[in-house]
């Protein structure tokens, strides 16, 4: 009977019976025993590189390497334009947008003043520890300076290490060519 | 002019003080009007164009900032034709600007940002190359001048002539070659050449001291008073990780107007002072505040018999001094002085007195130092040494057995405490024309240092086990009120952010 009272109708399921064959087992044995064996050889061949159907997928790192998409967000890293000049003008829009607060800037003015840009950053530094790959820096820049770069091989043995600075995001970002050069146009 | 009027801002009737501008006017209804030029205490120059308002009965659009209020008079600050002129005057203002927010100081601050979104049109029809100007030209070593974000508006041309009485930049040329230009060689000489700075309501100009220091947005803001002299100019302090950064000033009528000196502005390199003291020293070496109580305690308990010197400083608050007082009745010492560093003075805001509080040191029983100090041998000294501009003399110093001295850098003393400067504690002092006003606490140089306040109730309470010292700032001041007669009345409410007239504290200062 449901809440109210009323009678519930019901079904009777009958259970499955298994045949002899099944009861006894044997035939499932045999087959459990035959993928054993033939995954037994699909890694004997793994052993000597043969691609064959039964072999894992597992990719042999670090021998090979994921082939990252172009919208992958890997570390920040910071670029030159196609002069090797600086792009960043330490606005610290960045350091503002990072939830993390990974990035901290130190900037520093131009000695000369022939230039549009005036300001640069002395010192540049995001600690990958505290990174999360959110890409909001690259977004925040105004001056297309930082992108997230294919670079997702993070391993130091020092904590130290983890604070990337200026040389480092440099060397990481390499050059990006621009039409915007600040330095040279209003 | 006096009496009100009646007003119709934006249909909505309003009485509002007769001779009022209409810009003025609107903020009686609600109503802010846009404005760069317009400063309520410059006088107007009505060539900005941006605070355009539509009075009814009238073809054109007139603007609000050289209008009066006229009994029965109702005008439009936010119609269709208003916006649309505004939308205009910034696409106007905008042609030329650099865009360089990023590199730009007075980013987060700045009127050009703030109208752009509000009443600009977010597009640029303007299809040429922009007009090169100079960039980055230095207006002497403490303003910087950028000509393409200068959007001629004249505040500084007016301040300079109206206010600081040195009339040194004007306007050159015409039409889109138009800059501003700095008499002589270039160079500002005015004292009060960096209130420009906060005037101008754009990136033009930019402060050299604190060029790319930091972001305004990061910044800490605290509402505070300098106290470089007696003035207690009101100020707004800028700080980011418990550093200070820049200062300034805060609107008061009573005290400082919108200005502030330059010397009162930059005079906070001693905050940073990294080679600060920031842990007692008992005998030279570095003691935790417990052992240096205890020493401290030993020494005056010690001197009793002997007599003890009391030094106050004038950068103490009234809550410090109060400390400090009951301590000395306390323990019954006669001897107390303060010393006051005094300078050169000028008509505008500059006082001669070096210090903030010299008045409430003077008013909570401290003695001006005298010429000649008694030539009495002392058991203990206590003393508070001014930040800088006065010191006690070598000779007094030796006449004490033994001395606690309480400075910013480390000194040769039994016991040596810490001191804290004005924007690390809350507190009142006593500006010129006997004024009252809050000192706000605002960064903390380290966690370690302790107020001078609770090292001096610390004190008096190992001597005193009933001694019970007030917590906070406002405590501290109804205990100071309770006490002493000049302070009757007064409330930490009541000073308030722009403070208060200590009327029972008697003589005009």
């Amino acid at each position: 009977m449901d809440r109210d009272g009323d009678a519930v109708k019901t079904r009777v399921v009958k259970r499955p019976q298994m045949s002899l064959g099944e009861r006894i087992y044997f035939a499932t044995i045999v087959k459990g025993l035959l993928l054993t064996i033939r995954h037994f050889f699909g890694v004997f061949g793994d052993l000597f590189h043969w691609k064959t159907k039964t072999t894992a997928i597992t990719m042999q790192y670090p021998e090979e390497r994921w082939d990252f998409k172009d919208n992958f967000r890997g570390a920040p890293a910071l670029v030159m334009d196609q002069f090797g000049r600086e792009k960043c003008v330490a606005c610290q829009m960045c350091e503002f947008v990072c939830p993390p607060k990974a990035i901290t800037i130190w900037p520093a003015e131009f000695a000369t003043t022939d230039n549009n840009v005036e300001k640069y950053p002395d010192r540049f530094e995001i600690d990958m520890l505290r990174c999360i790959y959110c890409g909001f820096c690259e977004e925040a820049c105004p001056e297309e300076a930082i992108f997230l770069v294919k670079e997702a091989e993070l391993v130091h043995t020092e904590k130290k290490d983890f604070i990337h600075d200026k040389k480092k995001l440099y060397q990481m970002g390499g050059i990006r060519e621009d039409r915007i050069l600040k330095w040279q146009h209003k | 002019m006096s009496g009100s009027v009646n007003i119709t801002v934006d249909g909505k009737q309003v009485a509002v003080p007769a001779g009022l501008n209409l810009i003025e006017a609107a903020r009686y209804a609600g109503k802010s009007v846009p404005h760069y030029c317009y400063h309520p205490r410059l006088s107007v120059a009505g060539n900005c164009r941006i605070c355009l308002v539509e009075i009814q009965g009238q073809g054109k659009l007139q603007i609000a900032c050289n209008t009066r209020v006229t009994e029965g008079m109702s005008y439009f600050t936010d119609n269709d034709r208003v916006r649309k002129a505004r939308e205009g005057v910034m696409e106007l203002l905008l042609i030329n600007h650099p865009l360089d927010c990023p590199i730009c100081d007075q980013a987060g601050e700045c009127k050009l940002q703030e109208y752009a979104v509000e009443h600009g049109s977010g597009i640029t029809r303007y299809a040429f190359e922009k007009v090169r100007k100079p960039k980055n030209v230095s207006w002497g070593d403490k303003v910087v001048f950028d000509s393409e974000r200068c959007i001629l508006c004249t505040r500084c041309v007016r301040f300079l002539d109206e206010v600081a009485g040195t009339p040194e930049v004007g306007l050159d040329l015409r039409g889109e070659k138009c800059t501003l230009v700095v008499k002589g060689d270039g160079k500002l000489t005015s004292p009060y050449q960096m209130n420009i700075i906060d005037l101008c309501p754009v990136g033009a100009l930019t402060s050299r001291d604190f060029r790319f220091k930091s972001r305004v947005w990061f910044m800490h803001f605290t509402d505070t008073v300098c106290t470089s002299c007696a003035r207690g100019c009101n100020t707004v302090v800028g700080s980011r990780g418990d550093r200070v950064l820049r200062m300034v000033p805060r609107t008061n009528p009573d005290v400082n107007d919108s200005w502030m000196c330059d010397f009162g502005r930059l005079h906070y390199a001693f905050v940073n002072d990294e080679t600060r003291l920031t842990l007692p020293r008992v005998a030279g070496k570095g003691a935790p505040y417990a052992t240096a109580l205890q020493r401290a305690k030993a020494i005056l308990e010690g001197a009793r018999g002997q007599g003890i010197l009391a030094v106050a400083s004038p950068f103490m608050t009234n809550e410090e001094l109060f400390a400090m007082k009951e301590l000395l009745d306390r323990l019954g010492v006669e001897d107390r002085f303060f010393l006051k560093p005094t300078g050169e003075g000028d008509d505008l805001l500059v006082h001669p007195e070096k210090c903030p509080n010299a008045r409430g040191a003077a008013l909570l029983g401290f003695a001006e130092a005298p010429a000649e100090w008694p030539s009495k041998e002392y058991g203990a000294l206590l003393y508070f040494a001014p930040h800088e501009g006065a010191d006690l003399p070598e000779e007094v110093l030796l006449r004490a057995k033994r001395r606690i001295v309480f400075s910013l850098k480390e000194r040769e003393a039994d016991v040596c405490f810490p001191l804290t400067t004005w924007i690390e504690k809350d507190g009142t002092v006593v500006s010129a024309g006997d004024r009252l006003q809050r000192l706000t606490k605002g960064i903390s140089f380290e966690p370690t240092l302790v107020t001078e306040r609770t090292v001096l109730d610390r004190l008096h309470a190992s001597l005193d086990a009933a001694h019970r010292p007030p917590d906070t700032a406002a405590q501290a001041v109804a205990r100071l009120a309770a006490a002493v007669p000049a302070f009757a009345g007064v409330t930490w409410q009541r000073i308030g952010p722009l403070g208060m007239k200590l009327e029972a504290a008697g003589a005009p200062a």
